[in-house]
């Protein structure tokens, strides 16, 4: 016969289960448009955190400019009358040209993105170089999908779907381009 | 004090274990924990880049460089490829053959797409500028709906293809190349000839010698490639004298040359003194200004020249004796 006590103990052990589960299996389902600030509670505190640094302030926005690329990216592959002068805006040079060239190939192909990019394990680093930062992300395509005008897929079904990257990120004045990509292992 | 475990204790654990282990390992297997653990390279064919949304890997593409040759100047690109383009027009998309040229475009291989230099060009301060000043801003035109602009992008150079016009610098440099333009000659008092010493203290005169079109400018002339033209114009900005004692001196103008006439006069325009006696080397540095335009772009190139000549400078009381 089951006590009170073991039947509480059951209950707890499996919510906290539960909650476990949920927060590990999905901890990005639904990507923002674009990447905010994770509101914390404010909790009265007497002693002011420490403001970040300059370095510290630029890997944040380094690692910012990689979630804005993807944003830029699913977007334009999601609408194939938008124009593709955009990319500029978040890349340049062989990753703007990369890019523009894959989404061109969506359109003369008639498919398109539905869907997001999930850009998680993000770590930004500073390079020799004072405006370059390389940028490691785990790219992850689990919620995206290609599809053609009759709304099926047309991505095979075999194949990595989340894949880290190496970003080179440079700063330019006040902005931030991505203009190196380099695919590395599956994550 | 020890406690025995009665049998609705051992019951509870058993089932805490169920509860919390089994569904754990579960998850462990589905989320894909052995995935994570043992991460595989992703690796394409040359020539390949991975695109993560198709899960496939896709034709890279790779804009070419400013080409230079040896001498560093920039080589010729466009109607006259030298980076192994085929000289057929193809679409990467669908693999067959397009007209080369469509209108005011022409097909870019690389960019897979009608290339034509945006009109107006953007201020300089646009992100498709890229920060950079020089070059074009370039728009890329759909193959699949021609007219269509896809995007627009900054070059250096223009962008090669089988019908692309002539790069407007390059054509510049030619066009410079036939100015025959060279150093200014030296013009000066005291005379850089054996026997001939200047005073210390009095002043020295320095002037072009030769002013005319290739030495002082300006010159005009044009350049043309495949029925397009580039016109440059060639001028002088100043000349540059290192006077061989430390000093150097900014002219602007051609200098006056002397005479007798002036007797212990200064330059009105382009004249120093020296204060010790002795040989001085003397470097005359013209710095030119080219401006060209054509094609739908404009620059300036600068350019210098120098000339030297030997002079000698004595004491008066030495002359004297």
């Amino acid at each position: 016969m089951q006590t009170r006590l073991g039947l509480f103990l059951e209950c707890v052990m499996a919510a906290v289960f539960v909650v476990c589960l949920a927060g590990c299996s999905n901890p990005d389902p639904q990507p923002s448009p674009l990447p905010t600030p994770v509101a914390s509670p404010v909790v009265p505190s007497r002693t002011a955190s420490p403001s970040p640094s300059p370095e510290e302030l630029n890997l944040r926005k380094a690692e910012r400019a990689v979630h804005r690329f993807w944003r830029v990216i699913d977007r334009l592959s999601a609408d194939p009358s938008s124009d593709l002068t955009v990319l500029t805006t978040v890349s340049r040079g062989p990753v703007a040209a990369q890019w523009a060239r894959n989404i061109n190939q969506y359109r003369f192909d008639q498919v398109r993105a539905e869907g997001r990019v999930a850009v998680r394990d993000v770590m930004a680093r500073q390079s020799k170089d004072d405006d370059l930062y390389t940028v490691t992300a785990c790219i992850d395509a689990t919620q995206v999908n290609l599809v053609d005008k009759n709304g099926k897929s047309v991505v095979p079904p075999e194949g990595p779907r989340r894949v880290s990257y190496d970003y080179t990120v440079e700063k330019d004045r006040k902005e931030w381009y991505v203009t190196e990509e380099k695919v590395t292992k599956t994550c | 004090m020890v406690r025995h475990r009665g049998k609705g204790d051992e019951d509870l654990l058993k089932r805490a274990w169920t509860i919390l282990f089994v569904p754990v390992l579960a998850a462990y297997v589905i989320i894909g924990g052995p995935d994570r653990a043992s991460a595989e390279p992703v690796k394409c064919p040359s020539g390949h880049i991975w695109n993560p949304q198709a899960v496939t890997c896709v034709l890279k593409v790779t804009p070419p460089q400013p080409e230079t040759n040896k001498s560093g100047t920039p080589s010729q690109s466009g109607s006259q490829p030298s980076n192994g383009e085929p000289r057929k027009c193809v679409s990467p998309y669908s693999g067959k053959e397009l007209p080369c040229r469509d209108g005011k475009s022409w097909w870019s291989n690389v960019r897979g797409c009608y290339v034509s230099l945006a009109d107006p060009q953007p201020p300089k301060s646009d992100p498709q500028w890229e920060g950079h000043t020089t070059g074009a801003i370039y728009e890329c035109y759909s193959p699949a709906i021609v007219g269509t602009r896809m995007y627009t992008f900054w070059s250096a150079t223009s962008p090669a293809g089988p019908a692309a016009p002539p790069d407007p610098r390059v054509l510049a440099l030619r066009a410079i190349a036939t100015m025959r333009l060279r150093a200014i000659g030296i013009g000066i008092v005291p005379e850089p000839k054996p026997g001939s010493v200047g005073i210390v203290g009095l002043p020295t005169w320095m002037w072009v010698a030769d002013p005319g079109q290739h030495t002082w400018g300006p010159i005009t002339r044009t350049a043309s490639s495949a029925g397009y033209s580039v016109t440059a114009t060639a001028k002088v900005q100043r000349v540059v004298w290192a006077m061989g004692d430390g000093k150097t001196v900014t002219c602007y103008k051609r200098g006056t040359p002397y005479a007798d006439s002036f007797g212990k006069r200064a330059s009105p325009d382009c004249g120093h003194t020296y204060t010790r006696q002795g040989t001085y080397t003397v470097r005359a540095t013209s710095y030119w200004r080219v401006t060209w335009a054509g094609i739908g772009q404009n620059g300036t190139i600068p350019l210098d020249f120098t000339r030297t000549a030997v002079i000698t400078m004595g004491e008066a009381q030495v002359l004297i004796r």
